[in-house]
């Protein structure tokens, strides 16, 4: 049930309608739950018996520690919730990528190592909502956080249909209080709701789907040989799917929580007009590299432990950080590559005074660099094999000749050009404004124009099926 | 939360109803001026749709993956002749299609005891070529597919709002104004020459029940010709190490692959050799997987069947054909499980 199809809609109005009907607010939470297992199970039913076991252990482990004084025990009971979270992820997401990497590392030493491919399907969302459990229980081992006794607002913590699939990735202490009071969208709520909703709409099934992936898809098609303006554009037009799709979704996720009466947490914030790459990841998938930060950065020591030491807990948190999105070399390479950027941005800023940084003439250079790095490790991320992304690389260097088939017309090439331009555009100069501080500015008839035309262009850009690429993740 | 007042929310609100009912109305009222007699669903929408249907009780299944050649050269029905009824024979080929390719974007579909049919039409498997529908029907194979509740709410929407079913989007008629105010001629095609005298069968052969047309054959050759590249080992080699991989994948499934080059003659046959000898191609394929490459012309049964076009099966060679495929794949899949 994906938000852009019509069931969806139907299931949304539906429950929409139901948490307002004037019943207790136990029973309307209890509706909620209902709708989030149901929505679920619209993927694969059996899995959300996964998703009530991993709710029901980091309920109880929290609950125990919660009451426990011991320091010890309260560490044990940590690293059970931990280990629960972190092997039920292994296990589907990563087991065949194990194996396989132990047998080529092996063969690589000459050592001949025999391994199975098992059949596993990784359960929807599961990224997401471990992480999002595992800092409910490390908040409360921090003492942080008092746990929840209320198993059903937790269970509704963990499955809240609009951000289970694919995020935000909300905290325990931005979520739980929510469910003390009594919710139902406000008026206010509802129209922001419903203007965030079609943004969301018309950056996935227009800019997304219908601007970029055609052209995305077919540079990085197996077997696919680009010359370099088409690897080029191919890259550009990744860039702007992966922003459109995943920010379109995290819209819309947003925007039927607010609906509901509920505030998610920001996920995007204009991330292609960041200068350099802390600000980047300031603006880029807000809610993991804060996670990743308070959870794995911060432990490792963060900034606390001299140049080094902090240049490599940043590379380890963006190389796991990397790996949380796939189960590939790929992935941890893109990650990798974040963290040497990350670290030798920390050596330019030693030397180039921030008043550099902060002249109008240097900032333009300055987001278009960031942005061109970014697209290069789009490439390893969006590439299946390295080979596959040495090969897109090369051609873009003008090192790999290629037939010069036509992959894509060139009015697809001028509309991703031009929708790439024009999200650079959108988030350099609206670089710390919000959404609906410019809605307001612009007054209602600019906003109804604006948002009609969006959800014209969303709904008649032809339905090609594209699932969101982060539910994979 | 930005502050807005009341009244500016409302008409925003009606704003937006209205400019949107009008807009897509508009929409609505123009495509159905056009009239083109566009199809009512799209060729890459019905393939995925066959593929994601349920499976009916413990039937095995055939897909079959490529390209028109497959879904023209092939019918299901002859092919379950031989089979048996504990069979299921699934059409998901499009024009154009590239069935390697197709492989890889649906390779969570497949179940233990599956068969997957990949046709290999040379000048898409060996150039990595993609069109509209290959690159649509790649997505639509990777998602989950559709519910049967979505299933019929978009099947509802599509039979009563063209705008739903319609392959032509504001942006492609704008582009085709642009380029006839610019006199570029017609957009680039997203398949080579349709023949006209078809009957689509319900289990998804394309049945072409003319004669041999000869200017069929012409535009044919040219398409051949103007699409292909000499250029492409290198693509072969890449698609050659992918299948590698997901024919491993899958065999850890439990699921067979089976690699089809299916019938072309005339002109356009000895075209393809020119441009994709078999020595360089076909033979590197066989020797990866040995024993599930089956050549038209390696088998007597299959090695004259005539085409109406020089590369798709007349009626009468499909439902041959189809019977051959429907005995090998017997055969195969007997010798397996012993």
């Amino acid at each position: 049930m994906l938000f852009t199809s019509p069931v969806f809609v139907l299931f949304f109005l539906a429950v929409l309608l139901l948490s307002r009907l004037p019943l207790n607010w136990g029973l309307r939470k209890g509706i909620l739950l209902l709708a989030s297992y149901v929505f679920y199970a619209s993927w694969n039913p059996p899995f959300v018996l996964l998703l009530i076991g991993s709710t029901l252990v980091d309920y109880i482990v929290a609950l125990r520690m919660g009451r426990s004084e011991k320091p010890r025990a309260r560490k044990a009971l940590l690293v059970v919730s931990v280990c629960v979270n972190l092997g039920v992820l292994a296990a589907f997401k990563y087991a065949n990528f194990l194996s396989q990497s132990f047998a080529d590392f092996s063969g690589l030493v000459g050592w001949e190592v025999s391994y199975t491919i098992w059949n596993i399907v990784l359960p929807l969302g599961i990224s997401f909502y471990t992480f999002q459990t595992m800092s409910y229980t490390i908040d409360v081992y921090r003492g942080k956080l008092q746990p929840t006794r209320n198993l059903a607002d937790f269970a509704l913590y963990v499955t809240f249909f609009p951000q289970l699939v694919a995020g935000p990735i909300v905290r325990a202490s931005d979520f739980l209080w929510q469910l003390n009071e009594p919710r139902r969208g406000t008026a206010p709520q509802i129209y922001w709701g419903v203007l965030l909703f079609i943004l969301g709409l018309f950056k996935k099934a227009f800019l997304a789907d219908a601007v970029f992936a055609p052209v995305a898809d077919q540079v990085y098609a197996a077997g696919a040989t680009p010359t370099a303006l088409q690897a080029w554009v191919g890259t550009y037009a990744f860039a702007g799917q992966i922003y459109c799709d995943f920010s379109g979704y995290s819209d819309m996720a947003i925007a039927c929580a607010l609906m509901l009466g509920f505030r998610l947490p920001d996920n995007f914030r204009g991330p292609y007009g960041a200068i350099g790459f802390s600000d980047f990841w300031r603006r880029w998938h807000i809610s993991l590299s804060s996670w990743l930060r308070d959870y794995l950065y911060i432990p490792l020591g963060g900034n606390r432990k001299g140049r080094i030491r902090t240049r490599l807990n940043l590379f380890v948190t963006m190389l796991l950080g990397g790996l949380w999105h796939g189960a590939a070399w790929t992935f941890v390479a893109w990650g990798a590559l974040h963290g040497i950027y990350l670290g030798a941005e920390r050596v330019a800023r030693r030397y180039v005074p921030e008043r550099v940084t902060r002249s109008r003439f240097v900032k333009a250079p300055l987001i278009l660099l960031t942005f061109h790095l970014v697209c290069f490790g789009w490439i390893l991320f969006r590439a299946e094999t390295f080979l596959d992304a040495g090969s897109l690389i090369s051609t873009m260097a003008g090192l790999q000749s290629a037939p010069g088939l036509e992959l894509f017309s060139r009015w697809n090439m001028a509309l991703v050009l031009a929708g790439v331009g024009g999200l650079i555009a959108v988030h350099s100069l609206w670089r710390e404004r919000r959404i609906e501080d410019l809605s307001a500015k612009a007054g209602w008839l600019v906003t109804g124009a604006v948002a009609a035309v969006m959800l014209f262009l969303a709904l008649t850009a032809g339905d090609r099926g594209a699932e969101f690429i982060y539910f994979q993740f | 939360m930005a502050r807005v007042p009341g009244s500016a929310r409302f008409r925003t609100m009606a704003l937006l109803a209205t400019v949107s009912i009008v807009m897509l109305a508009s929409w609505e009222v123009y495509l159905r001026s056009l009239d083109a007699g566009e199809p009512v669903t799209r060729a890459a929408e019905l393939a995925a749709e066959r593929a994601h249907r349920p499976a009916v009780g413990d039937k095995r299944r055939v897909f079959v993956l490529g390209s028109s050649r497959a879904y023209r050269g092939i019918s299901p029905k002859n092919v379950l002749e031989q089979l048996g009824p504990s069979w299921d024979v699934r059409h998901v080929a499009v024009p154009l299609g590239n069935g390697p390719a197709q492989l890889h974007a649906g390779i969570d579909l497949f179940r233990d005891g599956d068969v997957a049919v990949v046709e290999c039409l040379p000048v898409a498997t060996y150039t990595g070529l993609r069109n509209d529908h290959q690159s649509e029907l790649e997505q639509r194979l990777k998602g989950t597919g559709a519910t049967p509740l979505e299933r019929e709410i978009w099947g509802w929407l599509r039979g009563h709002l063209v705008f739903r079913r319609s392959p032509s989007t504001p942006s492609s008629q704008l582009r085709n104004v642009m380029r006839d105010a610019l006199d570029l001629g017609a957009a680039p095609g997203t398949g080579g020459p349709h023949p006209k005298p078809t009957v689509m069968h319900p289990d998804g052969w394309q049945e072409y029940t003319g004669d041999f047309d000869i200017s069929l054959t012409v535009d044919q050759v040219k398409y051949l010709r103007d699409t292909s590249s000499r250029n492409a080992p290198n693509a072969f080699t890449d698609v050659l190490r992918r299948l590698r991989q997901d024919v491993r994948l899958l065999g850890a499934r439990g699921v067979q692959v089976v690699f089809l080059r299916m019938p072309s003659d005339g002109e356009y046959a000895a075209e393809e050799e020119k441009l994709f000898p078999r020595a360089e191609y076909w033979n590197r394929l066989q020797g990866e997987f040995p024993g599930h490459c089956w050549h038209f012309a390696d088998f007597e049964a299959t090695r004259n069947l005539p085409t109406y076009d020089y590369t798709h099966l007349t009626s009468k060679s499909a439902q041959a054909y189809s019977r051959w495929l429907g005995l090998k794949l017997r055969g195969f899949v007997e010798d397996d499980s012993r």
